[in-house]
């Protein structure tokens, strides 16, 4: 009690959302996972009531598992959402979202699932996002 | 069930403790279980103890009911004969049941994968792309094939330089070559192994009645398998729940071996293998001798084996993708230097996570230096020249996060 005149502490944040039991909340049944940088220099959306906003500190940090889980648990279309090569704060970001989201593209496609259930965005310094073509990488083929 | 009920059936259920209650807490499961050795903490004789003793609640939420590897090396020293892997998949269903079930490693990519595949909506897979015209296979007959999760695996551990797939393609090219063709199914489940370690028995049953409706359709006499896990699975799990199969299921080293299918003769490979039992293989089902007949066909090749072996074999360290730590590692380089000490040219084993594994290990080794892991369908194909070169090994390690941070 003594320590009142100490410095103040930040108010705490909002914490990341969990994907919660019964998921998605959403009506549309879409989940975003979202880097915060990338999701503060978009223009103000109010979609927080028609999707699933995970918030990520980097967008590197997503991982087809957790785009899977989505798709698990009744996601209809997942989107990933993160800064582009020359905003990411992290600096390889976007790559490695990348190389995930591709990932997760070949695993749908092998389960025979439409593999654009997931797409990548990226968001650039002034704010517009763009849409990111990810092939599958078809590592099935017999190499020849 | 909701939390409370699960409480009561463990309370009440005798069964669940059954075996538990003869412990005599010797302590000789913790002396040989690689996990307990490693030093990390873990001992299957305390979570016993603690399970008996106190209440199951108390030991459910404990991370260390998955560190236990479901190896059964345990099993054989226990003077009880208590089977402490099938104690820890009764425990695990009971902990699934109450939602504490972790997150499995991998990001749990591979469970959703299986959940997936259980689920009703995911239908047809595209799962047979990796077919070419030069493999000979039929819609029925009397010897199915029976792949397992190959094509996932080649996609989710492209980055360490497995081909599961090829080794699919080589057990297709081995039967052929004996003149069998064999039936693949187009739409093929995970046999639930995994689900079912985890104790995810609901999406485990679904698996497996799929699975057996298609093997049914199929008129399939005789599944064989280059999966060990897949094989315990059907052997010892499918009867448990839905009484004995109609089929008979057999490692692809049994049938290769067993003369009744037109036995085959391996080509000359000049070559030292030391050959690494998997768990599931060996002391779940006490396949041993097979495999080593089906290397030992092979002329010119040298079979040596390594300090732990047959019965006594260290594992390889996979946990049904559950956990993915230090002991875990541990065990892997442990085994890797077992391997290096026999100075073999390769390591072979017959399963294709031991292969995922030690690859792993390998690959964010200090010094990349061991012999090459090899699967055992792989190395008779060669032996044959039937098969495909393999991918380079991986020199470097893996450019995002390496084995351990990528488990998520
Ligand atoms: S070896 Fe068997 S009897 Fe001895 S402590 Fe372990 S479980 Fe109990
Ligand atoms: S099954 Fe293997 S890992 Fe599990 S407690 Fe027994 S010896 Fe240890």
């Amino acid at each position: 009690m003594s320590e009142t005149t100490g410095r103040r502490r930040a108010p705490v944040r909002k914490r990341n959302k969990q994907i919660p039991i019964g998921f998605p909340r959403s009506e549309h049944g879409i989940v975003v996972f979202a880097c915060i940088s990338a999701l503060n220099r978009l223009p103000d959306t109010s979609t927080e009531n028609t999707v699933e906003v995970n918030r990520l500190m980097c967008i590197g940090r997503v991982n087809a598992g957790m785009i899977l889980e989505a798709v698990e648990k009744g996601a209809q279309k997942v989107l990933v959402l993160g800064c582009d090569e020359s905003s990411c704060r992290h600096q390889n970001g976007a790559q490695l979202a990348f190389e995930q989201v591709q990932l997760a593209r070949n695993l749908f496609h092998t389960l025979g699932l439409e593999s654009n259930l997931v797409t990548l965005e990226l968001v650039s310094r002034n704010g517009t996002s763009v849409s990111v073509p990810v092939q599958e990488a078809g590592v099935q083929k017999e190499p020849s | 069930m909701n939390r409370s009920a699960a409480q009561s059936a463990a309370q009440h259920n005798p069964e669940l403790l059954q075996d538990a209650w003869t412990c005599q807490g010797c302590g000789k499961c913790t002396a040989v279980c690689p996990v307990s050795r490693t030093g990390l903490g873990f001992s299957p004789r305390r979570l016993i103890q603690k399970a008996v003793q106190d209440n199951v609640d108390t030991v459910l939420p404990d991370r260390a009911l998955y560190a236990c590897l479901g190896c059964d090396r345990c099993t054989q020293v226990c003077k009880s004969g208590i089977s402490i892997s099938g104690l820890m998949l009764k425990l695990r269903a009971l902990a699934y049941k109450q939602g504490i079930a972790g997150k499995p490693a991998h990001a749990g990519v591979l469970q959703s994968l299986m959940r997936i595949m259980a689920s009703g909506s995911a239908a047809p897979q595209n799962r047979l792309e990796w077919l070419d015209s030069s493999l000979s296979v039929a819609d029925q007959g009397d010897v199915l094939y029976f792949v397992g999760c190959a094509p996932y695996f080649e996609t989710v551990f492209n980055y360490l330089g497995v081909q599961p797939l090829r080794t699919a393609r080589n057990a297709i090219r081995l039967l052929n070559h004996i003149g069998i063709k064999p039936v693949l199914l187009p739409d093929e489940r995970c046999c639930g192994h995994d689900l079912l370690w985890l104790g995810d028995v609901d999406n485990f049953k679904k698996l497996a009645e799929r699975n057996l409706t298609q093997i049914k359709a199929a008129q399939a006499r005789t599944v064989v398998f280059s999966c060990p896990e897949g094989l315990r699975t059907f052997k010892l799990d499918y009867p448990r729940y839905f009484g004995s199969l109609e089929f008979e299921v057999l490692h692809i080293s049994e049938f290769l071996t067993s003369g009744t299918n037109g036995q085959l003769k391996p080509g000359a490979l000049s070559t030292r293998v030391a050959y690494h039992d998997p768990c599931r293989l060996g002391r779940h089902l006490g396949i041993y001798d097979p495999p080593r007949k089906l290397l030992e066909s092979i002329p010119g090749l040298e079979l040596v084996e390594m300090k732990h072996t047959r019965e006594a074999a260290t594992c390889c360290g996979g946990t049904c993708w559950i956990e993915c730590g230090a002991a875990v590692k541990s065990l892997q380089n442990e085994r890797l230097d077992e391997a290096r000490s026999t100075k073999a040219d390769r390591l072979v084993t017959a399963c294709p996570k031991c292969d995922i594994h030690l690859r792993c290990a390998l690959v964010n080794a200090e010094s990349d230096t061991g012999p090459a892991i090899t699967n055992i369908v792989d190395l008779v194909a060669e032996s044959l020249r039937l098969t495909e070169p393999a991918k380079p090994r991986k020199a470097a390690k893996h450019t995002r996060k390496g084995g351990e941070a990528y488990a998520g």
